[in-house]
């Protein structure tokens, strides 16, 4: 694939242009990962509307019909469901490893068995979440396993 | 598949250590015997059917509680199913308290060896993921 990277005149938005046949599934990822690395989440705090960046997010939990991001400390309710969060972020570091949780893989700390076909995943803030077994797959996958 | 995979990793485990168990419970207790080869066979047997449950493990995500009871419910099943088989091949007497003892012995030996065999089959992958999931990382930092 040839990439060309050329200068813009003052004044003028920074645009990606990608010029193809097909959108196989490696540009699709492409045009994922852009989309999802600068499009900032909108999460509530406190009464205070936020701003976050997906970078940020350790992972996503879904309870009781809400949903919550957290950050290393912090926690924030949005308004996304989980399976919307899911598809908005696919091909990117976030994974589904369970009904009720999102990880973003780039937050993982490590992973260690957790018996019969589970794995837990320790995140780099200290806090461990569960892998059910029907995602452990696809993770492996992921990581080219 | 991936369950039948994994009842395959556990049936041969199983088989492996019931035969170490049973050689060696044969070596204390009836030394001068001498055997069928039908106990080749009633291994093999009585073996799956300890085996085969681990099929019947729930495909939704079990709680902690819920873990260590399906552990323990196969692990009471697995020695009713080898004292029950036993009895009927003749393994052990039923009135020799030392050789019910040795039984349940051998079960919770080969019960614990398959769990930690299971175990470090998984703490292997896990190790492998772990390898993988730091290139993944460090490739997306540079």
């Amino acid at each position: 694939m040839k990439i060309t990277i050329l200068d813009r005149a003052d004044g003028e938005e920074d645009e990606i242009i990608i010029r193809c046949r097909q959108l196989d599934e490696h540009i699709l990822k492409l045009v994922y990962a852009l989309k999802a690395g600068q499009e900032k989440i909108t999460a509530v705090r406190d009464g205070n509307i936020m701003q976050i960046a997906p970078k940020e997010i350790y992972y996503f939990e879904a309870v009781d019909n809400r949903v919550f991001l957290y950050l290393e400390k912090e926690v924030y309710e949005t308004k996304y469901r989980l399976y919307e969060l899911e598809e908005r972020f696919r091909g990117t570091d976030f994974f589904r490893i369970s009904k009720s949780y999102i990880i973003n893989l780039a937050k993982v700390s490590h992973l260690s068995p957790a018996f019969n076909g589970r794995f837990e995943a320790t995140m780099k803030n200290g806090e461990r979440l569960v892998i059910s077994r029907q995602y452990v797959p696809t993770l492996k996958e992921k990581l080219g396993l | 598949m991936k369950k039948l995979k994994n009842f395959w990793y556990v049936y041969t485990s199983v088989v492996t250590c019931v035969s170490f168990s049973a050689a060696s419970f044969i070596r204390i207790f009836f030394a001068d015997a001498l055997l069928d080869t039908s106990i080749i066979w009633q291994i093999l047997f009585v073996s799956f059917l300890c085996s085969i449950w681990c099929l019947l493990y729930p495909d939704r995500e079990l709680s902690k509680k819920e873990l260590v009871l399906a552990y323990t419910g196969h692990y009471l099943l697995v020695n009713l199913i080898v004292l029950g088989c036993g009895l009927w091949f003749g393994w052990f007497y039923a009135d020799n308290l030392l050789q019910i003892i040795g039984m349940l012995i051998v079960i919770a030996f080969v019960f614990v060896v398959v769990c930690i065999t299971t175990w470090k089959r998984e703490a292997h992958e896990a190790m492998l993921m772990n390898e993988r999931l730091k290139a993944y990382q460090e490739k997306k930092e540079s």
